[in-house]
């Protein structure tokens, strides 16, 4: 070869990585497509004007069709002229509290605003008729009753209307005004000439309130709509370049070429990805923009964006979400369109999943669906009901978090399965590939998992713990023994037993994929040190941190504080100490920082698997606690440096057993340590002595750990 | 025409060492044996014809040896790097053309040709002086910015060409090259062909046009149901099999295996 190919020369200065490069390659090819065009900038451009003019033709015609007219049914001629003197007195008592005057002389019937009441009487020399069956069959939209006394004093009335039809619930309301202000008038008549004067009226005053937890009562409205109608639109624009640069690509001849090159497939895959999720997200500014415009233009403002209008908060909110559907769809469609042989076929594997697509987003928008864990975690109908708490301005931040992170971990899956069938030659020349290649176990032994692998147990692990731990917190009535044990279960299942199949399943060697090796005696000493020496650090990080947010996290377990007790320390021990940080150890150092490690530099992977493992303790129960992040994170941090230089997850269990061990029994002696003047005031910062002295010993034990010569790592290929 | 920069290689090596490869696929009605234990040696400046019927096995051959297909079995060697354990390599290596291979409808031949030097790992400047020498061998200046939906077949195999050359692959593998085109067409990619071996790559040439093949190969292989029934100069072949031209040859060949079903002769 010439000396100036083959391989890349040096370059002078900074070029673009090949990521990016490729990325715009697929971007100028996509744009340039006048069929990606017409999906960007034709549809929102087209539809929202269309839309808008249709609606605003709707509420105008509504405003301005002829007076509206309430058909009211009487039982008989008998009642007329008692109903027409009660409505006539009734409705300029309400008009005169509109501050209306109507002059009765120039409008008999009322202004233009006011209803026509056309009364409906049966005729009698038929035997009269059912008011009730006229208002259920529509002929008449309410019937009123009267109850009369044997004096034919009048002694109540009654109004019969269809709850499900609009008209004849306004009518209902209309005629209750009148004859209720009637009645007020009266009292407030007779009242005022008791002796002594009752001074009225009394200022009343109603407030609505919004019920967090059961919305049952809120009403479909456009505003509600408005999400999904962004959220469809979104995809759509991410269909056509995701079935054109893969299944398309391979349809035309070009994707052999493509992957004869030495680009591996994974990152051809991604610029791909980049592409589409850039068309998905301008498809979705597009719509966003012309959707406001239209509103602007027409007055429909209020009527989409909710009862808080539009506002720069609002856009930049949705825009955010609908990035990370778009990120998320995007992956979904290219496992889809990578799989398939044709754009036929691709489109016939799409289909199917818009569809099933269209499900939850349609059903998250029914009054009365609020978010629970289940639907937290659940793809879609997640960030359907979140678009939707944005809209309303009631967003709740764990729900939040816990969609915007299960929906990155699905779209981080999505993206690795994807990139597992792009361009195999299944694919490529229609061979004996199938689904079950995306979950086939590898051949050859792997010495850690892939970052795919690692992405896939978080997102198994994440929404499973949501779930299991959400619904393990219902289960009050069972003894706090039963409790812990249910607990010790999840986190086994969860931290120990998940990893351990993963690695089994992904035929990943244990001792290196898990870091399982053992390390030497001085680790484990200097180990052992930093568990007794942490504790100091840890409460301090949490006492710098809001007093009434801690006093609300001390609270929540106080209610079980007193149960605790009384269980065996022994007990504890094992529940609350061995366990979690056996398993945890397993899960957050052997498994995921050591594949991190494999694929990055060290310190990077470190911040991460420490910065999981904050995050995981951020959840109590169905609430997050931030507080909790500091302390948990600087603890994972240790742990982290701990495994990193011992190349072993037993050191770091020794110490976090140690930590926790050490803070239980603590707890367990609260009573005896007070009784000798140790721990006497709660949320007081330690003596200066203590933290000193837990410093030195700490610092101590890390020098020892940090001058060990760290365990090469096997790099992943 | 401009001359292309000429490699200075040891002929003597093998740049192409296919060692008693196989490939199976499963079907519905068992596993297909794709190519059964074949091997074959190419060095530099040689042009090497896999010829066969339709289903002989050539393609999924090219495809091994460019480490598209893993082998059930055996291994392809490109320049010392083996196609199973470094495929990267190997494809640095390679220079593929393909009959099915298609060109981005959207983007120009500029654009196309510098997107696959960068694949390469070919230097923008590099990629500019090679863009411009094969411009103009392969007479393709005018059309350079045009969307490549806009060219004709002939334009469109042209650039094909020059897509493969552009990081100067010391091996050259193409796969059906002359299939759909023209005698016009044909005739350019015979001076492709001539042109390669004159640049000192190890070409090898796969294709069913057996008058073509005894043109401009070296040497050739006759593979029949994935094995290699003959190998050698044409001369060589004439001599083994007692046939005067490859057509013959391909008669008698398969009339031996299969009992000279129509169905399979017609292939030839």
């Amino acid at each position: 070869m010439s000396d100036e190919s083959g391989t890349p020369d040096s370059p002078r200065g900074w070029t673009s990585p090949r990521w990016w490069r490729l990325t715009v390659k697929e971007l100028r090819e996509i744009l340039r497509d006048r069929r990606t065009i017409i999906t960007l900038v034709a549809m929102p451009l087209l539809i929202y004007p269309l839309l808008g003019v249709t609606l605003q033709k709707l509420i105008l015609a509504q405003v301005t069709r002829t007076r509206i007219e309430y058909r009211v049914a009487l039982p008989s001629q008998h009642e007329e002229p008692m109903f027409r003197k009660l409505f006539s007195l009734g409705n300029q008592l309400v008009s005169k509290r509109e501050g209306r005057t109507v002059d009765m002389q120039q409008h008999p019937q009322g202004t233009i605003d006011d209803p026509i009441i056309e009364l409906m009487i049966p005729d009698q020399e038929d035997g009269g008729g059912d008011v009730g069956k006229a208002v259920a069959e529509g002929e008449a939209d309410i019937a009123v009753l009267f109850g009369t006394h044997p004096d034919n004093r009048i002694v109540g009335m009654e109004i019969v209307y269809r709850s499900g039809s609009p008209v004849s619930r306004d009518a209902r309301r209309f005629i209750e005004d009148r004859f209720r202000a009637l009645n007020e008038d009266f009292a407030r008549h007779t009242l005022a000439e008791e002796t002594p004067a009752i001074p009225l009226p009394y200022d009343i005053r109603v407030e609505s309130l919004t019920p967090v937890g059961n919305q049952s009562g809120t009403p479909l409205s456009l505003a509600t709509l408005v999400p999904l109608i962004l959220i469809l639109m979104t995809v759509t624009g991410a269909v056509y370049p995701a079935i054109d640069l893969t299944a398309g690509e391979r349809e035309r001849g070009t994707l052999e070429a493509l992957v004869s090159s030495p680009v591996p497939r994974h990152e051809l895959l991604f610029a791909k990805y980049v592409a589409v999720v850039t068309v998905a997200v301008m498809t979705a500014v597009a719509n966003l923009v012309s959707m406001i415009v239209t509103a602007y233009a027409s007055g429909l403002e209020g009527l989409l964006f909710g009862a808080g209008g539009l506002s720069v908060r609002l856009v930049v909110l949705t825009l955010s979400l609908l990035f990370v559907f778009a990120s998320f769809f995007s992956a979904v469609i290219l496992i889809l369109t990578s799989f398939a042989r044709s754009f036929k076929e691709a489109q016939a594997y799409l289909i199917p999943l818009m569809l099933v697509s269209l499900a939850p987003g349609i059903i998250c928008l029914l009054p009365g669906i609020e978010f629970n864990t289940w639907l937290a975690v659940m793809p879609l109908a997640n960030i359907v009901l979140l678009a939707r708490d944005v809209f309303d301005n009631r967003v709740i931040p764990i729900w939040a978090l816990a969609t915007l992170l299960s929906t990155a971990l699905y779209a981080a899956v999505a993206l690795s399965a994807a990139a597992r069938i792009f361009g195999t030659d299944a694919v490529l020349y229609g061979g004996d590939g199938s689904w079950s290649d995306m979950l086939r176990r590898p051949e050859v032994p792997r010495p850690q998992a892939t970052l795919g692998q690692a992405m896939f147990a978080l997102a198994i692990l994440f929404p499973t713990f949501l779930i299991l731990g959400g619904t393990a917190s219902r289960l009050a009535h069972l003894s706090i023994e039963s409790r812990l044990a249910i607990n010790m279960a999840i986190t086994i299942l969860l931290f120990a037993v998940l990893p351990l199949v993963l690695t089994r399943y992904f035929a990943i060697a244990w001792n290196s994929g898990l870091s399982l090796r053992m390390a030497s005696p001085l680790s484990f000493i200097a180990a052992a040190v930093l568990g007794l020496s942490l504790w100091p650090f840890a409460y301090e990080l949490v006492l710098v941190q809001s007093p009434d947010r801690l006093t609300e996290f001390v609270k929540l377990f106080e209610s079980i504080k007193a149960q605790i007790d009384a269980v065996p320390l022994a007990w504890k021990l094992i529940a609350l100490a061995l366990v979690p940080a056996a398993c945890e150890e397993l899960f957050f150092r052997g498994f995921l920082q050591t594949t991190f490690r494999a694929n990055m530099a060290g310190p990077l992977a470190v911040i991460l698997s420490s910065t999981l493992f904050g995050l995981f303790h951020v959840v109590v129960r169905d609430a997050l606690f931030f507080e909790r992040f500091a302390p948990t994170c600087f603890l994972g941090l240790i742990l982290g440096i701990v495994c990193l230089k011992t190349g072993s997850v037993w050191p770091g269990i020794m110490l976090h057993c140690i930590h926790n061990g050490l803070l239980l029994t603590v707890s367990n002696y609260t009573e005896q340590l007070k009784a000798w003047g140790i721990g006497s005031g709660e949320q007081e910062h330690l003596p200066a002595s203590w933290l000193i002295g837990a410093g030195v010993l700490a610092m101590g034990a890390m020098a020892v750990l940090v001058m060990q010569r760290p365990r090469p790592v096997v790099q992943t290929s | 025409m401009p001359c292309l920069p000429v490699c200075h290689r040891d002929l003597s090596k093998h740049m192409i060492s296919v060692s008693e490869i196989t490939r199976h696929f499963r079907s519905s009605n068992g596993p297909i044996v794709a190519v059964d234990r074949l091997s074959f040696q190419v060095q530099s400046g040689e042009v090497y014809g896999l010829l066969g019927p339709n289903g002989a096995g050539k393609t999924t051959t090219l495809r091994m040896i460019l480490g598209l297909l893993s082998p059930t079995s055996g291994d392809a060697e490109v320049d010392g790097f083996r196609a199973t354990r470094e495929p990267d390599e190997v494809k640095r290596r390679i220079g593929l053309v393909s009959a099915s291979s298609g060109l981005y409808q959207w983007l120009t031949p500029r654009e196309t040709l510098l997107f696959f030097a960068d694949l390469y790992g070919v230097a923008p400047a590099a990629a500019r002086r090679r863009l411009e020498e094969l411009s103009s061998l392969f007479d393709i200046s005018r059309f350079l910015d045009q969307r490549c939906a806009t060219l004709s077949t002939g334009q469109k195999q042209r650039v094909t060409l020059a897509r493969a050359l552009m990081h100067d692959p010391p091996v050259m593998l193409l796969d059906e090259p002359t299939r759909g085109l023209d005698v016009i067409g044909t005739d350019v990619v015979f001076q492709y062909i001539t042109k390669l071996r004159s640049l000192g790559k190890a070409v090898v040439v796969s294709t069913h046009r057996l008058d073509e093949a005894s043109h401009v190969c070296d040497r050739m292989g006759l593979l029949h149901r994935g094995r290699l029934k003959h190998e050698g100069t044409f001369a060589e072949l004439q001599q083994a099999t007692g046939c005067s031209n490859l057509f013959q040859m391909f008669l008698q060949l398969i009339g031996n295996q299969s009992g000279s079903t129509f169905g399979e002769t017609a292939h030839v």
